[in-house]
């Protein structure tokens, strides 16, 4: 008796306590970027996600859901309420309304930086929650121990990575469990609560295609495994019907729930589900056989009917078939060849094999294992765990970004082969010695306890009176126990080696060490928005590559052409191909876009190569889809079919205005001929002149330049001559002062 | 009258003179349309040129495109893609031959590259296949360009469909692909579905026993997930190489962190499916073993493992002799051979000391001595020869055996090559 608490409750109490461990270990490992630079929001998505909370948190939710975006994607602006997942800003403005409440007056940016860690110690209860469904509670504390620091999890949900996943991991685990819950009772009120959180998910991020796919595939196996019950009937119509309602509420959604692809599958099984139960009821009436034959003839004629019914309303037009982003997934080259914009971003990537080691370590091969206990026991909920594994694993393969679907499943299944493992190792009632001694004590144990709860002692009890296998040397155990907590400690140490080194940079912070060791930060991108929102007008158009649109908008709160929401792809074609062409070409667009600044971002100097050069393909790609007569992909390619940038590139290539902005002045850095550091190569040494923009600001390590965009010119000439007239002089005097030279 | 006559002659005379020297010094462009409906109706809408040939009928005058593929097609020079792609360019010609368009708006040209080595030699050809569009110059279709156009492979592909899509683009009406319907695939099938229909219906007792046993799934979902997580679709989506030879070696592992070869990929996906089922035999069957020192061996077996190690020793790095990279990459390292319990050494032999690149694996037992990279030298020595599908990497500079044209990445550094 340990706190006057009998076995039980210090069982309980011990859960509550490493639980409550494990959540602080998640949280903690989370906070590597705000010590090491500060709580600053990440990356590009999280810096919309910011300004979105902003400005719900200073308006109403009304004007929150009727927000038209007129500074984004100048002219044509945004409708931000219908266009968006709402979930996440809606969480941070409930915890800051509720904070402010309880008067805690706690910065709006402060609570986004740390949503993510305070939902990943959410997402580690609720996979102790699932695995305890499908193996037991110590098997759930290993899951929730691995999944709180997963670096396949940890990669989206740092502080300051302000993003739909970092809420939307626990959503999907919790939704989960709640389906497995209500599938195991069979209870209305557990198949609503997933409605529920399904509705939350799907306000939250575009992945619950995920679930409303998983959900269905789980009970059509079911169905097949001849396993249909009332308990399956009872969750999923209950699911189903409210999960599709409540999912329509979202603007965003709408009658895509019943009207597209994605959705079909589930409305189908609804179908089945109710003929089944249907045939199922007049069956128990009837008990013929012939009825029987016949009945299941008409259960296989119907599911016949439906799906050729659904794809003659897709042929139809009356479904919409998969949207580009989803059938990628199947049709693995079809992005590549359609919509670049999607394969471009690299998270879209198919992953090899060290990415799926870097973020799971040794839990990839305890995975395989585990689903194999799983097909020995094969329970409802087990079918479930397989289904989730398979089709993961396969999402994860065709992009990186899935590998994020995948953790939870790992983490799960190597749960219960590790916790196998233990209960067979670390089982000290098996030892011989003391085997006797134990069996009189467990069946004590179990007079006392009325409700035997802990499914230990049951086993146990059952165990040492028959033939059950144990192991018998003490030594077979140490080593097993000692190889295995050996990995359990590489794991931990390469899951915060993985964190702190991989995932934990803010991306618009850069840090890199001097010859001496110290570190050395790198603040360019902050230092040119600052730059812009301090020395531009409030109404100025900043013309940039479609990733940096969300961070001026948030950091500069300037207004921008493109920005990553990519909803209108010509209108990136023609900022793309405006970065493609010379600068008359160039400046004709600009001007009929109003725009005043163009900024590019340039690591030759520091070696930064995720610049605009090295993105520069892919604007000529996406301009090439478009404007396909005036952009020309050979064109930028050497005739040897190389990408250079130095004496070789072609003349295409040195008069984009890409180009120009890029490498202006740079060799008058270097006295002579400017190197580039990312690229590797000698720049030509003639100097570039800009005659239609002027250099505005360049950061301290040059990775961002501005420029701002000439005016026309007050005598009407083009802006060429006039850059030609007043550079004249001076070459033309240079010219003849050689002449003279030459000729005395 | 006779003064008449004596002028007809003198015409007469003068233009026989002309004529043939006027042909053979400039064919007209009636001459070159004939030559070109001759030969297309011959050999089924494609025209096999020669070097002078060539010449001939892409001189200025034109009121007709031609495309012109210059191909290698001789065997010992092994050009793959020239082969496959051949049936693929002989469809769109047959193709646009039946379309129904006036025939004589576009002709198809190959020239082989035993025919036209002096064409090659003038383009500074280096790579076959090679597909040139040429626009007309005169008559109703010309366009304001009048440049040859070049079908980039790399980026369009091999189908006879995308070469159809790029000469739509240019005339402006489409060329159509009738790829001809393998009546035998069909009838294949055909033949094979009904086999198969009447196996199950014949030996339905038999196959619903394999539906119904829990192993066979096991093993399926086991060997897709394995597949999955070992980066199969990576292998699949990236068209990798499933091995690699370098200087007769053989690679069985990329360089690069996302980047990997097939065989890699299989062989990863073994070691996980061996390391689960070591978990598994240590759950399931070790525990069922009665006899104690079995039992013991068998958690043994289960965990013990003899790979070697490389592990790095402080020493200064120097330049590879081998790549030349500008970064210092040769380090020193000792290999020892180990046995480990999973992965706690138990026993070590004797060490042996490596100098190893880590950029190409360059290995040698003694310090590479220093040497100078000279690029200059290397690149302009001789102009480079026809090297039919092998191509030099962009960024480390080593030759890349891309025969089948399908490869986008180098194996050696990893960069990109199809851009």
């Amino acid at each position: 008796m340990v706190l006057g608490l009998d076995s039980q409750n210090q069982a309980a109490l011990l859960k509550v306590v490493i639980l409550g461990l494990i959540s602080f270990v998640a949280i903690a490992s989370r906070l590597f970027s705000i010590i090491r630079f500060e709580s600053v929001i990440h990356e590009f998505d999280p810096w919309f996600n910011y300004r979105a909370t902003k400005y719900l948190v200073s308006t109403s939710f009304y004007d929150f859901w009727n927000w038209f975006d007129e500074r984004s994607w100048y002219p044509l602006g945004r409708v931000v309420g219908g266009t968006v997942f709402p979930g996440l800003m809606v969480t941070s403005a409930t915890i800051y309304n509720i904070l402010h409440a309880l008067n805690f007056p706690v910065d709006i940016r402060n609570i986004c930086v740390l949503l993510a860690p305070a939902f990943s110690a959410l997402t580690a209860i609720s996979a102790y929650l699932f695995t305890a469904e499908i193996k037991n509670s110590s098997a759930g504390l290993l899951a929730a121990a691995f999944i709180g620091v997963a670096p396949g999890y940890i990669s989206r949900s740092v502080a300051g990575s302000y993003d739909n996943e970092g809420i939307a991991i626990f959503l999907l685990m919790f939704t989960f469990y709640l389906w497995i819950k209500g599938l195991k009772e069979g209870s209305a009120f557990y198949g609503a609560l997933t409605a529920l959180f399904y509705f939350y998910m799907v306000a939250a991020w575009g992945g619950y295609v995920f679930i409303i796919n998983l959900i269905p595939l789980h009970a059509f196996v079911l169905i097949l495994m001849g396993r249909f019950s009332s308990r399956l009937y009872v969750a999923y119509s209950s699911f189903y019907v409210l999960g599709t309602l409540m999912s329509m509420q979202i603007p965003f959604v709408g009658f895509q729930a019943t009207r597209t692809s994605e959705h079909m599958a589930a409305m189908g099984i609804f179908f089945l589900l109710q003929i089944i139960a249907f045939v199922e009821l007049v069956r128990s009436h009837l008990a013929s056989k012939q009825f029987q034959i016949l009945f299941k003839s008409f259960i296989v004629i119907s599911f016949i009917i439906m799906f050729s019914a659904l794809v003659l309303l897709t042929l139809g037009g009356y479904i919409a078939p998969w949207t580009g982003r989803f059938y990628s997934l199947w049709d693995t080259g079809y992005a590549k060849k359609y919509i670049p914009i999607i394969a471009s971003v690299s998270e879209h990537q198919p992953t090899a094999w060290p990415s799926f080691f870097f973020d799971l370590e040794m839990l990839i091969f305890l995975f395989p294992a585990g689903i194999y206990l799983c097909f020995r026991e094969l329970r409802d909920e087990h079918v479930f765990v397989i289904l989730y594994g398979i089709t993961s694993s396969y999402f994860a393969g065709v992009m990186v970004r899935l590998m994020l679907t995948l953790t939870p499943i790992v983490c799960v299944t190597a749960a219960v082969a590790v916790s196998h493992l233990l209960d067979l190792y670390l089982d000290i009632n098996d030892l011989e010695m003391e085997q006797t001694i134990d069996k009189s004590e467990s069946s004590n144990k179990s007079k006392h306890s009325e409700k035997p709860v802990t499914k230990k002692v049951k086993e146990n009890g059952s165990r040492s009176s028959s033939n059950q296998p144990k192991i018998k040397g003490f030594d077979s155990r140490a080593i097993v126990i000692m190889n295995f907590f050996f990995f359990l400690v590489v794991f931990i140490w390469h899951c915060t080696w993985v964190t702190s080194n991989a995932y934990s940079s803010p991306s618009i912070v850069l840090a890199s060490r001097n010859n001496d060791g110290t570190s050395f930060i790198i603040d360019d991108f902050r230092e040119a928005y600052y730059w812009l929102r301090k020395n531009t007008d409030y109404n100025s158009r900043v013309m940039s590559w479609w990733d940096y649109g969300y961070q001026i908008a948030g950091m500069a709160d300037r207004t921008t052409l493109v920005d990553n929401n990519t909803w209108n792809n010509t209108h990136i074609a023609t900022v793309g191909k405006a970065m493609a062409s010379s600068e008359e070409v160039a400046y004709q667009i600009m001007r009929r876009h109003d725009v005043n600044y163009v900024l590019v971002i340039f690591g030759g100097l520091l070696g930064y190569s995720g610049d605009d050069i090295n993105k520069f393909l892919w604007m000529i790609r996406i301009a090439e889809g478009v404007y396909p007569d005036e952009v020309k992909e050979e064109n930028y390619f050497t005739a040897r079919g190389e990408y250079r940038v130095d004496d070789e590139a072609t003349p295409t290539m040195r008069n984009s205005i890409m180009y120009k902005l890029s490498y202006h002045n740079y060799n008058q850095l270097f006295n002579g001929q400017g190197h580039d550091r990312v690229r590797n190569a000698r720049l030509p040494s003639e100097t570039i002149q800009l005659s239609t923009l002027e250099e505005a600001y360049t950061t301290e390590n040059w990775i961002v330049r501005i420029y701002k965009v000439k005016d026309l010119d007050n005598l009407g000439r083009s802006l060429k001559q006039a850059t030609a007239f007043n550079l004249g002089k001076k070459t033309h005097r240079t010219k003849n002062s050689k002449k003279k030279y030459g000729n005395y | 009258m006779i003064k008449n006559f004596v002028v007809f002659i003198f015409i007469l005379f003068y233009l026989s003179c002309l004529l043939p020297s006027y042909i053979n010094a400039k064919p007209t462009l009636e001459t070159k349309v004939q030559k070109l409906n001759e030969a297309t109706r011959k050999n089924q809408g494609v025209v096999e040129l020669d070097s002078s040939l060539y010449d001939e009928i892409i001189s200025a005058p034109r009121n007709y495109s031609i495309a012109i593929l210059l191909t290698a097609l001789e065997p010992q020079i092994n050009c793959v893609p020239c082969r496959d792609f051949d049936p693929e360019f002989r469809l769109v010609a047959n193709g646009w031959l039946w379309s129904g368009n006036d025939p004589s708006r576009l002709y198809f040209g190959i020239l082989d590259f035993k025919n036209g080595r002096e064409i090659y030699a003038r383009l500074n050809l280096n790579n076959a296949p090679t597909l040139f569009y040429f626009p007309p110059t005169i008559g109703p279709y010309a366009k304001k360009v009048f440049e040859q156009d070049r079908y980039d492979f790399n980026r369009r592909g091999f189908a006879a469909e995308s070469v159809a899509a790029f000469l739509s683009h240019h005339l402006g009406t489409e060329v159509p692909v009738n790829r001809p319907l393998n009546y035998f695939a069909i009838f294949l099938s055909a033949f094979f579905i009904l086999a198969a229909l009447a196996v199950v219906k014949l030996m339905y007792p038999t196959i619903q026993s394999i539906i119904l046993k829990k192993n066979i799934w096991t093993a399926l979902s086991l060997v897709i997930i394995l597949m999955m997580i070992s980066g199969h679709m990576w292998n699949h989506i990236r068209g990798a190489p499933y091995i690699t030879l370098n200087n007769g070696k053989v690679n069985y592992v990329a360089h690069g962190y996302s980047n990997q070869l097939g065989i890699e990929s299989q062989i990863v996906a073994l070691i996980y499916g061996v390391c689960a089922l070591c978990v598994v035999s240590l759950i399931i069957s070790v525990p069922k073993i009665e006899d104690k020192t079995k039992q013991r061996l068998g958690v043994y077996v289960s965990i013990g493992s003899y790979a070697p190690k490389l592990s790095r020793m402080a020493s200064p790095a120097v330049r590879c002799p081998n790549c030349l990279d500008p970064a210092l990459t040769v380090n020193l390292y000792k290999v020892q051979n180990q046995l480990s319990l999973f992965f706690i050494p138990i026993w070590r032999s004797k060490a042996k000391y490596l100098w190893i690149c880590d950029r190409c694996k360059w290995t040698g037992l003694s310090r590479p001595e220093e040497q100078v990279r000279e690029e200059t030298e290397l690149g302009q020595q001789n102009p480079p020869l026809p090297t039919w599908g092998l191509t030099r990497c962009t960024n480390c500079s080593m030759e890349i055996n891309n025969v089948s044209g399908r490869m986008r990445y180098c194996p050696y550094c990893g960069s990109n090559i199809s851009d």
